[in-house]
């Protein structure tokens, strides 16, 4: 833990100033301590219910850097790889249970099993990965709005922190992001 | 479709959402300009968009988690967001109702209390509409003992989303009261002594007496609907509350006629579990009977709560709850005598008068029941009164004739008491002194564009008024925008009418300006919104005042006089209705056109300003009002603004010339009283000129003490001039008249600090600030731990809560992180900090910045780091000229000078110089120029060699400085003239340096609730030089111990960290190297 801490802070400082190559290096990392404290959380049943995607990417984000001083930039970026990170083990997870169905076996308790939503909701959440796709050719930041927001349940101003906007321009984004996701998905539904 | 074509469906969809349902279609039509598959698209999605509701507003949550609600007691958790507006902090209480929780309205950024309403009630729909009926009319109470209710809300949530199963979850908001009920209060303490039971049984009296003047009953008074609310400190037990420092609040309005269950008819079908046993116990007989309700109702409750109150028990307690109800139905006296012995004779008359079994022989009022209560009157109140009824009471003797005779009679009497209230309301367009009223704008329907701008000159006359307080159009605005309306439209008068109620606003004066070429009327109709509904009105006032100049030839010159006379008979007489004396009208009326522009161009720019500033563009209103200046050089209000706006952007210097021109006696037109007061005090303030502003902002309070504003202002001055303990009660006056003011909370929790009482101010800011405002919570927090030595946990806190802040919270923050820093002697981190903060404010062109830059060069002299010192002190006074600034920046150059080597004392002595000219013209511009100019003329000397002549120029600033700030200054020349005469034996000088040094030395708070004043490392800095004059004087009192001490615990713990040890050799090195030769 100690030894990934200090590497994780190095890196967000790295990609402050401008390393790409930093954030390769932070997603497994990121991704691990994720598992990790679903995992844990998971073995403890009392608190299963509490465990929320906000929850995590901040907890994780605590341990990861041992509250050292980050400044606020590092800050966002940590959060929106956790939440691109979200988004991907939820829509894997989604895809896996739509091929569980064809008689798969069961995989030990996943990070997946602790934060998805049932299983009937796994082929929306794949459709609407693949609309939000298509979302940020038109417009990334109304599409990493929606990450932030669906995902890794932040709040409109959460999401302005990180985005470095308002929660004012979150909101109004979000609000055609929606309706435009509304409508893709119900025609293709 | 690409980037661009969606960027263009964007703006088109936002700008759709703006416009009204109707018109929608039609705007995106022509929006789209012919590109007809543009147009389908952006109306497919604003069909979307309506459809859309909850989707996707829920975040992806765990399974288990949306299972588990069904066995949970509550659907709502803490940090849930109903609405998407109201955040759920924590469950504060179960009640008949449903669950009350501590929430955050994060759209009014308020604290609330949310009530959700049991499905009960809320799956009932007849039940559900009476509910909001009641709730629309208790909204429209607003009185200081009446809980305010906001809004009644409803969110549908999925409940499992395998079965389908939907939950509705129906809630209220309203004012978040934080205290203990009087049921509480009474069953901790038993009966309560006579004069707090007096204290509360008149704010209940007045709290009924304004609901019943609306004509709405309570139904259900209780001791556990009475909240007593501690006016200071919220954390602390009311027991010790002083009586006058106790609100007592009614709760539940119009909730307790809406539950089913007290429909009569309904409790056989109840289980007993449901019968809420409290409230039977207090119920009126004819309550109990299912018979109509009055106010009579509430006078027999307030009885009962009046004989819990000095008894300490119930008067049909809930163990013998059926037999209290037979003996209140049997219409026998409602209390024996036995109960009664025991109590006071004047309560006993309050209480029996209270409790009269039939509603007619109740007091009328609850005035009589204070009256009587304070034994104004002896005996109780006979049980028919007034000629009439005595009349009909001789009447009624048994014979059929004469109930023949009293049933005409009656109907006589009904039609009369029908006549008379008809009068008394037709009559009495009256309001309370400091009532809110709402202008919305005026309605030209000339067709004549200048006379689209009479609302401001309106306005201008009605600010003037001592009797009501016009709702500002930001906050009519910010309502509008909770309604989901465009504040940009002009508003129907429903909309109006709504906007006034959910403002708490008891009037609407709706004007239109009808008319063509030299015949114009200005019609005005004052409205009582009806609290049942915003569609109608349940009074009005109307006239109208006309005029005959033609505006058409004038529209590029003077505004017509006698339109100006119109519209000052307009305001005047809206005035006159709201019950503002004749003579409070004539003394404060400043006629329209003096108080605002008599020149049409002028008066458009200044409304187009004002609409610029709502919308928050503030760089663009200054052009608009440096138009209308232009217009009219003369117009003082427009000079005013352009200096508030100027001033709140630190462009210090055109900040207060255009408050100059505003006040300038020469100008046509003049400000009103209270604009004038106000710029006044601002201006005094903005120019260190204390006393001033304090009496500026007396003035203000006087004439108009029910603006908030008026008790606001002055804190600063007040802190300044050592005022804190008047400071406080200007504090809890403004939170009077506006609860929620964060800064006005903020101030008052730093005064706490100020005035010593730590508790009271940790309390204060856990109360009033933790949920809305945590960096605000947290720095009272900081500031709590510097003074109890807590230095870690300060640094932490001052790190946690930097990040989570938003922009300007954090920018300021880096300073409050590096003052931290500084103070233990951690300079390069400190630096390390503002070069974050400095960058941060550069990217985002703040102009602040140049405190930044003087924090980080008093620093750079820490680490002998001088040249960069010099380039810090040189940007910063590039960036503001402020007397504020160079003030600040003697301050380091005179550090600088001290630990600095001759080559750089030729720099500093030539910076000073520079310095010097800037402040040429500095004469009778305010003391806060005379300050910096002595100032600047000191270090000076000093950088000469001529102590002596800085230490008097030093001493004549010292006479300009306020009270309570450093006298650093004075301390470190007395210290250099001592030092250049050291053998003269004489250590008058060095007790006179302890002196100066000893202000900030021995009273941190101020520094500490004031960290962006003082430069990084300044309180350390000065203790130790206190604890280095004391010793060199051998001076081993109290006061040079606690120094000591408090010296040693700053920067001894810092020598067990090894990482920062460095750093501090080589301050305690660079510190030895100073040239003090004591």
């Amino acid at each position: 833990m100690g030894n990934s801490s200090g590497e994780v802070t190095r890196l967000l400082v790295e990609l402050k100033h401008g390393n790409r190559e930093a954030e390769k290096q932070l997603i497994p990392l990121v991704y691990k301590e994720l598992r990790r404290i679903a995992a844990n959380y998971l073995r403890n049943e009392r608190n299963a219910h509490s465990l929320q995607p906000t929850v995590l990417v901040h907890e994780a984000y605590l341990r990861l850097t041992q509250m050292q001083k980050i400044d606020w930039q590092g800050r966002s970026h940590f959060l929106a790889i956790a939440a691109t990170l979200m988004r991907r083990i939820l829509v894997d997870h989604a895809r896996a249970q739509q091929s569980k169905k064809r008689g798969e076996g069961q995989d030990v308790i996943s990070l997946e099993d602790a934060i998805l939503p049932s299983p009937a909701r796994s082929l929306e959440i794949v459709a609407l990965d693949e609309a939000l796709e298509r979302l940020a050719e038109l417009d990334e930041r109304q599409s990493k709005i929606v990450e932030l927001r669906f995902f890794a349940g932040m709040s409109e101003e959460e999401a302005g922190n990180v985005l470095g906007i308002s929660a004012r321009t979150v909101k109004r984004e979000w609000r055609l992001a929606k309706a435009w996701l509304y409508q893709e998905l119900n025609c293709r539904l | 479709m690409d980037q661009q074509r969606w960027k263009r469906i964007k703006d088109i969809f936002n700008a759709a959402l703006e416009v009204p349902l109707s018109e929608r279609h039609r705007f995106v039509r022509t929006a789209s300009d012919g590109d007809l598959e543009l147009e389908s698209e952006i109306l497919r999605l604003l069909q979307a968009d309506e459809h859309a509701g909850s989707y996707l507003e829920s975040p992806l949550v765990p399974a288990d988690v949306s299972s588990q609600p069904e066995s949970s007691p509550s659907l709502i958790q803490p940090r849930d967001v109903l609405c998407q507006r109201f955040r759920i902090d924590r469950l504060i209480g179960e009640g008949g109702m449903g669950h009350v929780f501590d929430a955050w309205d994060t759209v009014l950024r308020v604290r609330v209390a949310l009530k959700t309403i049991r499905p009960e009630i809320a799956d009932h729909p007849e039940s559900l509409a009476r509910f909001r009926q009641e709730v629309l009319t208790a909204r429209s109470l607003s009185h200081p003992n009446i809980c305010r209710t906001f809004d009644l809300e409803r969110e549908t949530r999925v409940l499992d989303p395998l079965k389908g199963t939907l939950q509705t979850i129906v809630f209220l908001t309203m004012e978040f009261l934080e205290g203990e009920t009087l049921a509480e209060r009474i069953s901790q303490a038993g009966a309560l002594a006579q004069d707090e039971a007096i204290a509360i049984a008149i704010q209940i009296a007045s709290a009924l007496s304004c609901a019943h003047d609306h004509g709405i009953v309570h139904g259900d008074i209780k001791p556990a609907n009475v909240m007593l609310v501690r006016r200071g400190g919220a954390g602390s037990s009311p027991k010790r509350a002083p009586i006058n420092d106790l609100r007592v609040v009614i709760t539940d309005f119009g909730l307790a006629r809406v539950d089913p269950l007290f429909k009569s008819h309904e409790f056989s079908s109840l289980t007993r579990s449901m019968l809420p046993g409290g409230t039977l116990a207090y119920m009126a007989p004819e309550q109990l009977e299912g018979s109509a309700i009055s106010s009579a109702t509430d006078i027999y409750a307030f009885g009962l709560v009046l004989f819990e109150m000095t008894t300490g028990q119930r008067a049909f307690a809930s163990t013998n709850l059926l037999e209290g109800m037979a003996q209140r139905l049997r219409r026998s006296t409602a209390l024996s005598s036995v109960h009664l012995s025991a109590i006071p004779a004047p309560w006993r008359n309050a209480i029996e008068g209270c409790l009269r079994s039939k509603p007619a022989e109740r007091f009328r009022n609850t005035d009589e029941v204070i009256s009587a209560l304070q034994g104004r009157r002896s005996g109780f109140l006979p049980a028919v009164r007034g000629p009439f009824a005595r009349w009909l009471a001789a009447l009624k003797r048994p014979g059929w004739q004469l109930s023949v005779a009293a049933g005409l009679l009656a109907i006589a009497l009904t039609l009369f008491a029908a006549s008379l209230r008809l009068y008394q309301s037709r009559a009495d367009s009256k309001v309370i002194p400091g009532s809110l009223i709402y202008l919305p704008g005026v309605k030209n329907q000339t067709g004549e564009k200048p006379l689209d701008h009479l609302t401001e000159l309106i306005e201008s006359g009605l600010a003037q008024s001592a009797q009501v307080n016009l709702l500002s159009q930001g906050r009519a605005g910010d309502i509008l925008e909770q309604m989901k309306r465009n504040p940009a439209n002009t508003l129907d008068a429903p909309t109006a009418r709504e906007v006034a109620m959910r403002a708490g606003a008891v009037r609407v004066i709706f004007i239109t300006v009808n008319g063509k070429d030299g015949n114009y009327t200005l019609d005005v109709d004052i409205q009582q919104p009806d609290p049942a509904s915003p569609e109608r009105y349940r009074e009005h006032w109307t006239r109208s005042f006309l005029w005959q100049s033609s505006v058409a030839a004038n529209a590029q010159g003077a505004i017509p006089a006698d339109l100006l006379s119109g519209i000052r008979k307009a305001s005047d007489w809206i005035r006159h209705e709201a019950g503002e004396s004749s003579n409070d009208i004539a003394r404060l009326n400043v006629p329209p056109e003096s108080v605002t522009t008599a020149s049409w161009p002028a008066l458009e720019d200044y409304g187009d300003g004002e609409k610029l500033v709502r919308a928050g563009e503030r760089e663009n209103s200054i052009t608009m009002l440096q138009h209308a200046v232009a217009n009219d050089p003369d117009f003082a209000l427009a000079w005013g603004r352009l200096g508030d706006i100027l001033l709140s952007l630190h462009r210090d210097e055109e900040g207060y010339k255009a408050y100059d021109k505003a006040l300038d006696a020469g100008q046509k037109s003049r400000l009103t009283r209270k604009e004038e007061d106000r710029i006044r005090g601002m201006r005094a303030v903005d120019t260190a000129d204390y006393q001033l502003a304090v009496d500026a902002f007396h003035d203000y309070t006087v004439y108009y003490p029910n603006d908030y504003i008026g008790w606001i202002y002055p804190l600063r001055p007040l802190r300044m001039l050592g005022r804190d303990s008047e400071a406080v009660s200007n504090l809890r006056r403004a939170l009077d008249l506006n609860p929620s003011g964060e800064f006005a909370n903020y101030g008052l929790a730093e005064e706490f600090i100020l005035l010593g009482q730590n508790d009271e101010a940790r309390n204060w800011a856990d109360g009033h600030l933790r949920s809305g405002h945590p960096e605000l919570a947290d720095r009272i927090e900081i500031a709590l731990d510097l003074l109890n030595g807590q230095y870690d946990h300060a640094a932490k806190l001052a790190a946690d809560s930097q990040a989570v802040a938003g922009p300007i919270q954090r920018s300021y923050g880096y300073r409050i992180q590096a003052s931290l820093a500084a103070d233990r002697g951690n300079y390069r981190q400190a630096i390390e900090y503002l070069d974050h903060g400095l960058a941060e404010d550069k990217q985002e062109n703040r102009a602040e910045r140049f405190w930044k830059l003087l924090d980080r060069a008093y620093l750079e002299i820490k680490i002998g780091d001088f040249d960069n010192c010099l380039r810090d002190v040189r940007a910063a006074l590039d960036a503001s000229t402020s007397p504020w600034t160079i003030a600040t920046a003697d301050t380091v150059l005179g550090a600088a000078y001290v630990a600095s080597r001759p080559q750089y004392q030729e720099s500093i002595r030539r910076e000073l110089a520079r310095m010097d000219r800037m402040l040429e013209e500095s004469k009778g511009r305010g003391a806060i120029f005379e300050f910096a100019k002595l100032r600047t003329e000191g270090e000076l000397l000093l950088a000469e060699g001529n102590p002596r002549a800085a230490v008097e120029a030093f001493r004549r600033a010292a006479l300009k400085d306020a009270p309570v700030e450093s006298r650093e200054y004075l301390g470190r020349a007395l210290r250099t003239l001592a030092a250049s005469e050291k053998n003269s034996g004489d250590s008058g000088n060095l007790e006179q340096a302890l002196e100066a040094y000893s202000v900030t030395a021995l009273r941190p708070e101020l520094i500490w609730c004031d960290s962006g004043n003082y430069l990084p490392g300044f309180y350390a800095d000065q203790l130790q030089s206190y604890v280095e004059l004391a010793q060199a004087l051998g001076i081993k009192d109290s006061r040079a111990a606690a120094a000591e001490e408090k010296l040693a615990k700053l920067r001894n713990r810092l020598n067990s960290r090894n990482q920062l040890s460095g750093s501090f050799k080589a301050a305690t090195k660079l510190q030895g190297e100073q040239k003090w030769q004591i």
